[in-house]
């Protein structure tokens, strides 16, 4: 063989070894579903088309909490305003019509794979980070489409997503919550890409839920991607998605439904639950799901229900995972960027919202004195030798006002201290409890609002009468869009309201729907104006939203078990929150799930004796 | 310019003839006699062991009989649905044909565990508990002396996903170990892929399967059908999720007679600790709990 036949040979092998490799692995470009087009569904066809039934919960490892809280849906949530604009989760959104759009992104000067990117059917664009970067930490806000990278095993594309919002699983209710994860796996097998999503919830699945969603190589690239948003070609003339609208969305009144109110069904009120069991002549049991309802041994079973005999086979249930224990806030010292000139230092597990600016810094709720150290040390990093000028404490709580003292302290030479703002009814109390002059307030305000100009930026300080106490307020950095809602959200636990305080839950209720009033999602329900919790991770609005769900959800079942006329230990024995309380309940404390209820039957009660 | 673009052919040019002449210095070393390596030896993914299905899409459709008639998402031709519609399960016991929704094009779907096993070096034996239905899959492509129509057909099999071999040096991929569950359990170990346990290195490849010579069979268990001229073609492929070892399934049937389109199908099976749920069961099938009643929209 002459040296130039083998180089040849050699060249011609290599070119046809790399393109083989490539055919196989490579998934870029545009996709139909299976069957074709955008509604070719030829799997879930009814889940994934015109929607599941009421009630229809079969084959998914659901646990008892999101089974009841599933029970309970009503469709008419879309209907609030905060809801109109929400996305398909990624936990969702390829079962959903549409096509689907993958492409690469290079870095242009390392010309290596940096991400894909993923566009089309019902969901946010997406992306998946190949180059290697951590996942944020644990205070970073979280999406809809969540964060994801992906590493290559072999010729399939891994990826693993965390930081998701509470999203669904089916579109009747059945949710999955802010602590999922998922793991998906893409699988180019010839013209088929198959993507298998693995989802595990440790408040509402028993078991890691699988299930997998096919699609077909669209040869007329982008055809189908158009006709559903435009968000490709700027959009079709008529039809589905006539216009970008469909995708960009705009909140609207699509009902006249009541400020703050979140239709839910009361505990025993959905008569369509059994719609689906009905429909298809599925035993209850059987169509209200379960890690049971998975696996061949179920079979049997379901005859037997069916045929009114009494069962003899027992459901294999697979044993509950056990409770997980709410997570704990983050003992270390950190900070985060959340908009404009504002970040958020956690220290000690709380939330201390730092604002700097040319004129110098101002902090909201400097935290308790034992962290009072850390947290001036982080702000040093942030912020160099700007002296703090102004703190702002949302109300008379010692974990928030111990470190006044400590933060207010002028640096020398200068040792003049900062102003210290607070509403009076805070300021009252404080003085009351005896909170000596160095960390009570210097600066109170009666009325409303109490404005500020610091910074080159506009702050309002909005008292919320009868929050979680009398003494709430938000303060919201009107140019950076951030909000600090105070003890007004807790993220981790259940809101703690201090009814001897002058606290109620209308009251709380009525501050989160104030915060909803400020907050504007930049982009389907998400993004937009941030808004810092007492504990826990950045929210926006859809994350607010989900806290207010929740607490008038669970006040309006309280509310109605009260005009039932039950009792307390009736109502604690109803176990009225247990869809929320595997997120919000704490171990023990007044954020534990007997606590809260108890807090909310005492003040809607009081509310009751008032009136 | 010019010259820039010119010297880096040439470093390129050189590059290749220092790594051809490498590759061919190497090949031309005498070696003794390199017995053509096993399917089983090539094996790009250890897919044996006892495997259990999860229902979690399509449950109405496939953890018990639907009804008549209904055949919604599979892409039925008109002759397609005309059959459906004619299904008749007390027929099909009486002319022994009980096994109709047993066969390659439908029993991947049912609520089934699966045992996968090396039958020889060069053939993969697959097994069901629900119908005991087996299934091998060849990879010397011989085709088998009773190559009748059957309800598993005939079925040829090739790796996927495999590197690019190397022409010129021992095989890129080590052979996969063998390490089947039951070894694994004997040895104190849990499943391969799962938490703590000592999993066998593992190609990260899959199986391609293609089976013809069917005989006529159901895509669902109330009548749905397939001809004999249905081609099965699937994709085994093993997966990793939250610590557990999944074996996935994507089914592609095609069939000039009843479907208009390719029916394209995936299923999860996860693996079994051992094979204390195997249940074997004869082909039957139940009847439906009740009548079709299609969906109504509101508008």
């Amino acid at each position: 063989m002459t040296a130039l036949r083998r180089v040849a040979l050699c060249a011609t092998a290599s070119a046809a070894l790399v393109a083989t490799a490539n055919a196989q692995t490579d998934f870029v470009g545009d996709w139909d579903q299976a069957g074709g087009g955008i509604f070719g569904f030829q799997e879930e066809f009814l889940d994934r088309g015109g929607g599941p039934d009421l009630g229809d919960f079969v084959g998914l490892p659901i646990n008892d909490a999101v089974r009841y809280k599933a029970s309970l849906y009503s469709p008419s949530w879309l209907t609030v305003p905060e809801h109109t604009c929400l996305p398909h989760p990624a936990t969702y959104a390829y079962r959903s019509p549409g096509g689907l759009s993958v492409v690469k992104e290079y870095d242009a000067a390392t010309q290596k794979v940096v991400a894909y990117r993923f566009y089309g059917t019902y969901g946010l664009a997406r992306t998946v980070w190949m180059d290697g970067r951590a996942h944020p930490s644990a205070n970073a806000r979280h999406t809809y489409e969540g964060f994801s990278t992906g590493r290559w095993e072999g010729n399939k594309l891994v990826v693993e997503t965390s930081h998701l919002k509470a999203g669904f699983l089916r579109r009747n209710g059945v949710a999955h919550s802010d602590r999922a994860q998922m793991t998906e796996y893409f699988l180019r097998h010839d013209e088929y890409l198959t993507v298998v999503t693995a989802v595990d919830d440790p408040v509402y699945l028993d078991e890691p839920f699988v299930r997998s969603t096919d699609f077909r190589v669209n040869a007329q690239a982008n055809a189908h991607l158009s006709q559903f948003g435009g968000f490709v070609n700027g959009g079709d003339t008529e039809g589905f998605g006539a216009s970008d609208v469909f995708f960009k969305c705009a909140p609207a009144d699509e009902v006249a439904l009541p400020r703050g109110a979140v239709p839910s069904f009361m505990p025993g009120a959905n008569h369509d639950l059994d719609m689906f069991a009905k429909r298809h002549s599925v035993p209850l049991e059987a169509a209200l799901g379960g890690s049971a309802t998975m696996y061949p041994e179920y079979a049997p079973r379901i005859r037997e229900l069916h045929d009114g005999a009494t069962a003899r086979s027992s459901p294999a249930v697979a044993p509950p995972r056990a409770a997980v224990p709410p997570p704990t806030a983050d003992a270390g010292v950190s900070s985060l960027h959340v908009g404009g000139q504002v970040w958020l230092v956690s220290a000690g597990g709380r939330n201390v919202a730092v604002q700097i600016g040319p004129e110098g810094v101002l902090v909201v709720n400097p935290g308790t004195q034992q962290i009072a150290d850390a947290v001036l040390a982080e702000i040093r990093k942030l912020a160099g030798d700007k002296r703090i000028h102004v703190i702002i404490d949302t109300n008379d709580d010692p974990a928030h006002i111990g470190g006044n003292a400590k933060l207010a302290a002028g640096p020398a030479p200068f040792a003049q201290r900062a102003a210290i703002i607070a509403h009076e009814n805070s300021s009252l109390r404080l003085a009351g409890a005896g909170v000596p002059d160095r960390d009570a307030p210097t600066d109170t305000f009666f009325r409303g609002t109490r404005e500020l100009y610091f910074n080159d930026e506009p702050i309002e300080i909005i008292h919320i009468p009868a929050a979680t106490s009398d003494g709430d307020v938000l303060v919201f950095f009107r140019k950076s869009d951030v909000v600090v809602a105070g003890d007004v959200i807790q993220d981790l636990t259940y809101p703690v309201i201090r009814l001897k305080d002058g606290g109620s839950v209308n009251g709380t209720i009525a501050a989160l729907n104030r915060i909803l009033d400020i907050t504007i999602a930049a982009w389907r329900a998400e993004g937009g104006t941030m808004v810092i919790p007492n504990q826990g991770r950045i929210y926006d609005e859809g994350d607010v939203a989900e806290y207010r769900d929740m607490l008038t959800i669970v006040r309006d079942r309280v509310q109605d078990a009260i005009k039932k006329g039950l009792t307390l230990e009736q109502v604690r024995a109803a176990a009225l929150a247990r869809d929320y309380d595997g997120r919000y309940g704490a171990a023990a404390g007044p954020a534990s799930a007997s606590a809260f209820i108890e807090t909310l039957y005492r003040s809607l009660n009081a509310g009751a004796a008032a009136r | 310019m010019r010259k820039k673009v010119r010297s880096i052919g040439v470093l390129h040019l050189a590059a290749t003839l220092a790594f051809c002449g490498i590759a061919f210095a190497t090949a031309a070393q005498p070696r003794g006699p390199q017995p053509p390596r096993t399917a089983r030896a090539a094996a790009q993914a250890d897919l044996t062991g006892t495997w259990v299905a999860q229902i979690t899409e399509d449950w109405r459709w496939r953890m018990i009989t639907p009804p008549k008639g209904d055949y919604a998402s599979v892409p039925l031709n008109a002759a397609g649905r005309q059959l459906a519609d004619r299904w008749d399960a007390a027929a099909d016991v009486a002319a022994g044909e009980q096994c109709r929704a047993f066969g390659a094009g439908g029993v991947m779907r049912l609520p089934t565990r699966v045992k996968i096993s090396w039958a020889d070096d060069e053939t993969l034996k697959l097994t069901t508990d629900a119908g005991e239905q087996t299934r091998l899959f060849h990879f010397d492509r011989k085709v088998p002396a009773d190559a009748a129509p059957s309800w598993q057909g005939r079925s040829t099999a090739e790796w996927t996903g495999a590197p690019p071999p190397n022409p010129f040096g021992p095989p890129v991929v080590a052979p996969v170990q063998e390490a089947s569950s039951a070894r694994r359990a004997a040895a104190g170990a849990s499943p391969a892929g799962g938490p703590g346990g000592a999993a066998a290195p593992m190609p990260h490849g899959g199986l391609k399967v293609v089976t013809t010579d069917l005989r006529a069979g159901y895509l669902r268990k109330n009548g749905v059908p397939y001809s004999e001229q249905a081609v099965v073609t699937e994709y085994y492929d093993r997966l990793t999720l939250f610590g557990n070892d999944y074996l996935q399934v994507v089914t592609v049937v095609t069939d000039p007679t009843y479907l208009t389109t390719p029916f394209v199908v995936s299923n999860q099976f996860k693996r079994e600790r051992d094979d204390s749920k195997w249940h074997a069961t004869p082909c039957a099938t139940e009847p439906p709990l009740g009548k079709f009643q299609p969906p109504v929209f509101v508008q």
